[in-house]
């Protein structure tokens, strides 16, 4: 899990945890789809070199930078493939 | 603020108005969690409200107050909830700290009440742990933001560290056992450690997990939030107790095991506090402290009392020595190498012991010896200044003895070698050090020994000659190997060369031993010492190859001549190179012994055509050579008839007998002379030796041997005494009777032994000459170098070049560079204190 904000929320003995299920009131769905493709995407290519660019659309990128942050992936996202 | 995906309005807008009423509803939130948490109760709690809560008063720029509010939530929760238990916990339990000091009450009591008190402290410390994980995890934002901009220690670092600000280094006080005292939770946890680890080093058995458990919270706990490593609680507050305590500890333990004496004991007993105090580290304290209480107990326990221990009587290290104590050794072994690796304490009492045993074999050997040695050293007296030969007519006594003793030496020697290198190997494991110690106190002592040169020398002849018949290669392999062990302790190895060229040259002049043994042993001192010192040995295997190859040749050469003369003396010879081959067997050092020139043998006429033609054959191939007759090194065998005797029927006498007759040369000479007799005749001792010109002692040898002992008596003498005077009278002994066709004389001059005194005199002065001229030679090689030097860079050279062969005498040196000024190889540098300076 490489983002610390998803690992505390499901490692400790928190309300999400135990139901399995998180919330992001914050974020509209579109956004949390990027999220979780980009951890896909990062799963899948972790460990590959030449790993084509995630395509991310122009409207939504200001709010993906700053869903970025909330999920603790900024230096993560920067030493990205 | 809430996001909208297709809006790009400014993500941190400076919004001052609303915050404090946004900040206060999210600490609201947060601070009824981070209840809620320490309450464990948790499960109700949203992560992402929490999480959601702290990023916002971050995002506005709130984290400081957020930080500092946390931070006092914490100090108010300690103060209000956990104190108060812990302050109750150690109360109740109070009476184990004071105990800790005070007899009189069980250990048991103790242990009981201090595992309450660390169990107590440990479930704080968990639960603690356990919420400021989660505090940690909710306010995960802070932590990657604003702590980390602002440089502050983080929020968990923070919090954690309350445990130790607000408990362990509380003050408490108990008015009613400690009046007057303060202590803090601290010291009471370090106390009760303490005392847990005394119980467990006097054999009590204790909570080893809650032990761990304590230490391991030590280890997470710093001395500031900045959570440097090296400032760890338990290496900055406890080690430094628990070491200080060991110390006192093993110190007394130290004393007291001096003080019961028993060096086994102790050696055991370190092993076992090493071994304890190593399984402590990894299962009741921290594995950091390894190294250190390791060192404590080494420094205490080995180091400090090593000396008085290993001289213990009876049970130190001369006694492990002695009987043999592989195990005690071992661990010995083990333990000093652990604290000092240049191990000089073992050094020097194993060298001094080595050196002891050493000069206790001289010193019995002395005693053994002097029971019979007088007329032994007398005889060998006489016999020295005769020269040449050094055995005797009759093999006496007293040389058996002597040449007993040489070997009981050497064995002695080669025993206690063996014993050094099993505890080497065994209990050292080959450590270099003490290997060249011991070999240094071994060739110390031998050399100490003067005879030790000619000692192993004779007891390589003595195995040679004797031992080899009849043994396996593997046997044969150990003895050569234990005479190079030998030869390398030896440092007058020149001395041992004049030895060993003597005894050589007459095993194998009378065919004595294998040669491919000898060869074996000749390369391997070779290997050991190099060329130079084997040249003659190797000289003479050549020397006796070529004679007897000559030999051969010669008995062609004199069938094909078909000389009727000489064909019933059959010649072996051996043309020795005189200068491979030592002096005294050559004869040459006639001279020395003041008889002027060497007086020849007067060979019987059939022997000298022999050897006439003999050299006649020699010369043909080598022209300008000199062959010079050595009678005192050959053997003859004759063929004997001994007429029956008139009168006597029966037995046998009454037929004619042969013999061969097996004697040395001289002795062919001799009785070759009674041929001419006629039956009943006798011979005066002055005429012998005017007829043959043997000089009178070897005379006197080949006389003895053929009239005295019983079974070789082919001559009479008259009177019968047991020796031979030059006042005798001899006849040929017709009514000679012997079982064996093949009579051996006695062999005069063959077996090798121990000089005498006189005789060793000798050796030594002609070996001192030798030295001169190798001293001599090593001044113009170096002089001729260096151009010039000081006196005392010259001896040092000197000695660093002659190393290998002999330890050169600084006042030999000086006689010698004297003499070197006197024949102007050198001259002295003016003006300067003692330097020298090489003239072309």
């Amino acid at each position: 899990m490489i983002s610390p904000t998803l690992k505390g929320m499901l490692r400790g003995p928190f309300a999400e945890a135990q139901s399995g299920r998180c919330h992001f009131p914050e974020f509209s769905a579109p956004i949390i789809e990027k999220v979780a493709e980009y951890l896909h995407y990062y799963h899948q290519n972790k460990d590959k070199e030449n790993v084509p660019d995630l395509d991310i659309p122009v409207e939504l990128c200001l709010v993906v930078v700053q869903a970025a942050d909330y999920f603790g992936l900024v230096s993560k996202a920067l030493n990205a493939p | 603020m809430s996001a909208r995906p297709n809006k790009t309005r400014p993500i941190r807008r400076p919004i001052v108005s609303r915050d404090t009423a946004d900040f206060d509803v999210c600490w609201e939130t947060l601070r009824n969690a981070i209840t809620d948490i320490h309450n464990k109760n948790s499960s109700q709690l949203s992560f992402e409200s929490l999480y959601r809560a702290s990023y916002k008063i971050v995002i506005k720029k709130q984290g400081q107050r957020l930080y500092e509010k946390v931070k006092e939530l914490e100090e108010e929760w300690f103060r209000v909830n956990v104190l108060p238990r812990v302050a109750e916990l150690v109360n109740n339990n109070l009476l184990s700290v004071a105990l800790v000091r005070m007899p009189g009450r069980s250990n048991n009591e103790r242990r009981e009440m201090g595992e309450k008190v660390l169990r107590g402290i440990h479930r704080e410390w968990e639960d603690h742990n356990v919420s400021m994980n989660m505090v940690a995890d909710i306010l995960m934002y802070l932590e990657r933001t604003y702590t980390a901009e602002a440089k502050q220690p983080s929020i968990f670092a923070v919090t954690i560290g309350l445990f130790r600000d607000h408990i362990l280094r509380n003050t408490l006080s108990n008015e009613a056992l400690l009046p007057g005292q303060t202590f803090d939770i601290f010291e009471v946890i370090i106390q009760i450690l303490l005392d847990f680890i005394h119980m467990e080093r006097e054999g009590d058995v204790v909570d080893r997990n809650l032990m761990r458990q304590i230490t391991a919270m030590l280890e997470d706990l710093y001395e500031t939030d900045d959570e440097l490593t090296n400032a760890k609680l338990y290496l900055t507050v406890f080690e430094p107790r628990f070491l200080r305590a060991s110390r006192d500890f093993y110190r007394s333990e130290c004393e007291k095991l001096l003080r019961e004496g028993d060096a086994r004991a102790w050696l055991r007993h370190t092993q076992r506090r090493l071994r304890e105090e190593l399984e402590r580290c990894t299962t009741s304290l921290s594995t950091l402290t390894t190294e250190n209480i390791t060192r404590v107990v080494e420094q205490e326990l080995i180091s400090a009392k090593l000396d008085e221990f290993l001289a213990l009587e009876g049970s130190g290290m001369k006694a492990m020595i002695d009987d043999d104590r592989y195990e005690d050794l071992e661990i010995l072994y083990d333990l000093v190498s652990r604290v000092d690796k240049t191990k000089n304490a073992l050094k020097g009492i194993l060298q001094k012991r080595v050196m002891d045993l050493g000069l206790e074999i001289e010193k019995t050997l002395k005693n053994t010896d002097f029971s019979v040695p007088a007329a032994g050293a007398s005889a060998d007296g006489e016999e020295a200044a005769e020269g040449g030969d050094k055995a005797k007519a009759q093999p006496l006594n007293a040389a058996a003895q002597q040449t007993a003793a040489a070997i009981k030496w050497v064995d002695d020697v080669l025993r206690l070698k063996d014993k050094f290198d099993t505890i080497l190997s065994r209990c050292f494991k080959d450590d270099l050090i003490l290997q060249s110690a011991i070999t240094k106190s071994f060739s110390d002592f031998i050399n100490m020994f003067s005879r030790s040169s000619e000692y192993v020398s004779l007891f390589i002849d003595d195995n040679l000659k004797r031992g080899l018949k009849g043994k396996s290669e593997e046997e044969v392999e150990t003895v050569l190997q234990k005479a190079i062990v030998l030869l390398r302790y030896l440092s007058d190895k020149d001395m041992f060369e004049r030895y060993y060229q003597k005894h050589l040259a007459r095993r194998l002049l009378h065919n004595k031993s294998e040669m491919h043994t000898e060869k074996e042993l000749v390369r391997r001192m070779r290997t050991e010492m190099g060329n130079h010192f084997t040249q003659k040995f190797e000289g003479m295997f050549k020397d006796m190859e070529l004679s007897k190859d000559l030999s051969q040749s010669y008995r062609d050469h004199v069938r094909n001549l078909g000389d009727t003369e000489t064909k019933t003396i059959e010649l072996g010879i051996h043309v020795l190179t005189s200068n491979n081959w030592p002096p005294e067997v050559m004869g040459r050092n006639a001279t020395q012994t003041g008889e002027g020139t060497r007086a020849d043998c007067i060979y019987p006429p059939e022997i000298k055509r022999l050897q006439e033609s003999f050299y006649k054959f020699y010369l043909k191939d080598r022209s300008g050579r000199v062959l010079t007759w050595v009678g005192t090194a050959g053997t003859a065998d004759i063929k004997c008839i001994f007429p029956k005797i008139p009168g006597k029927e029966n037995g046998p006498l009454s037929k004619e007998r042969r013999y061969e007759l097996n004697v040395s040369t001289y002795g062919m000479v001799v009785l070759m002379l009674f041929n001419d007799l006629a039956d009943g005749e006798w011979l005066t001792f002055e005429e012998i030796q005017t007829k043959t010109n043997i000089p009178q002692q070897d005379l006197i040898r080949t006389l003895s041997s053929l009239s005295i002992p019983s079974k070789s008596r082919v001559l009479l003498k008259e009177p019968l005494t047991k020796s031979v005077k030059t006042t005798d009278k001899f006849a040929f002994n017709a009514q000679f009777v012997s079982k064996t066709i093949k009579i051996k004389a006695p062999v005069v001059s063959s077996t090798n032994k121990v000089e005498g005194d006189e005789e060793r005199k000798e050796t030594e002065r002609k070996n001192d000459q030798t030295r001169a001229h190798v001293v001599d030679a090593a001044i113009v090689r170096i002089m001729k170098q260096r151009k010039e030097l000081t006196h005392t860079q010259l001896t040092t050279e000197v000695i660093a070049q002659l190393a290998g062969r002999f330890k050169p005498d600084i006042s030999m040196i000086k006689k010698r560079i004297e003499d070197l000024l006197i024949r102007e190889y050198i001259e002295r540098i003016d003006g300067e204190t003692a330097a020298y300076r090489y003239l072309a």
